[in-house]
């Protein structure tokens, strides 16, 4: 059982990083009614295993629970997808370089083109471009080794250029 | 460096990751090659589009409060009586209690201090040394009685076991024997009815 001290130290540690949380919930999930039970069920677990946090990054720590959570949700919707980054990689492989260089990006596509990446890539581009998070918490929070948060983050910005250059080539 | 060794490093640049000599390296590439150059450019534009285009999406407040209400609720519920580390606990305790009075038991048993103990289990083993259980399918208590000492070094007294509920059922023989043990003493009565009722359970007969 948490005592009340414990309960105000996580309040002031990890409830900061609620909008975190729920950005990174609200990307995965793609809604905000299970983004909000999932960060929820996310904090009263993270709350339970208060006292296995032995300090350091309390975002990290908070946002790998939030993940786990997440995913445990995606599975039970029957909605994660198999996941195999050579094969994504390919993707982009045989997509042809010139078409990749987007000059001007409008509005509302890259949500779009966000939203149409595979789970995987879209939370690494959540976690770098709009959580603002290094190579290291990023490789703790979604259990990688470094090389692969490299790795996969340029296959994630590839594929997402893809997805941007076909939009622009649709519109022409 | 060549343009696949600095695409290699592209990204830990953009990234700010890679250490001070790399990120020396990369540049000065990309001051000299346009293609690297070009795709630093467009992973720039993405990062513009991303943080101008895509949300950071704010929790609403009602989560919050949702969540600040449950921690309270939470922190408030009283300790169960009996979690359940303590319940494994009193488990393992019980096995552990269990496997020592197991083993004393064995031990009482075995030890060359409990000759009475000791007697009656070798005298019962030695009864079942035989492949077959009756070894003397005979109502002669003139043949029976004889058979009888020889497997126990003892004289086993029981209760009448007919009027306990333990019929007999293998034939007459064994009516003669537990007519002419019944006039014994009967502290060792449960020891041999357990054999009986093992037997008979069986439908062999007595050994």
């Amino acid at each position: 059982m948490q005592t009340s001290d414990q309960r105000l130290r996580f309040e002031q540690l990890i409830l900061p990083h609620l909008d975190a949380a729920y950005n990174l919930a609200r990307w995965l999930t793609h809604n905000d009614q299970d983004a909000q039970d999932v960060v929820q069920e996310a904090y009263l677990r993270a709350f339970k295993f208060f006292h296995s946090f032995r300090g350091g990054d309390s975002r990290s720590w908070v946002l790998t629970i939030v993940r786990n959570t997440c995913y445990t949700w995606l599975q039970r919707q029957h909605v994660d997808e198999i996941f195999d980054e050579e094969l994504h990689d390919a993707e982009c492989v045989f997509s042809n370089p010139e078409d990749l260089h987007i000059q001007r990006i409008e509005q509302g596509k890259i949500t779009e083109a966000l939203n149409n990446l595979p789970t995987e890539f879209r939370e690494i581009i959540v976690l770098r471009e709009i959580e603002d998070l290094s190579y290291k918490d990023i490789s703790t929070i979604m259990h990688i080794p470094l090389g692969t948060v490299m790795s996969r983050l340029a296959r994630a910005r590839k594929q997402l250029q893809r997805f941007l250059a076909v939009q622009k080539n649709e519109e022409a | 460096m060549n343009c696949t060794e600095i695409q290699h490093l592209l990204h830990a640049y953009f990234d700010n990751e890679l250490d001070v000599v790399h990120t020396i390296e990369v540049e000065q590439h990309l001051a000299q090659c346009n293609a690297c150059s070009q795709d630093h450019q467009d992973y720039q534009a993405l990062r513009t589009a991303i943080s101008t285009d895509a949300s950071r999406f704010q929790a609403p407040e009602l989560l919050q409060k949702r969540i600040l209400s449950a921690l309270r609720k939470e922190s408030k519920t009283p300790a169960r009586l009996f979690s359940r580390s303590w319940l494994s606990i009193a488990a393992a305790l019980a096995c552990a209690l269990l496997a020592i009075w197991g083993l004393t038991s064995l031990w009482d048993t075995f030890s060359p201090t409990n000759s009475q103990a000791n007697q009656v289990l070798s005298s019962h083993m030695s009864s079942l040394l035989a492949n077959h259980l009756v070894d003397v399918p005979s109502s002669d208590q003139h043949t029976v009685k004889p058979w009888f000492d020889g497997k126990l070094s003892f004289s086993p007294a029981v209760v009448d076991l007919a009027s306990q509920g333990f019929p007999c059922l293998v034939g007459d023989w064994i009516t003669l024997i537990t007519q002419r043990l019944r006039q014994l003493c009967t502290n060792t009565a449960s020891i041999l009815s357990i054999s009986l009722s093992g037997r008979l359970s069986r439908g062999k007969g007595l050994a």
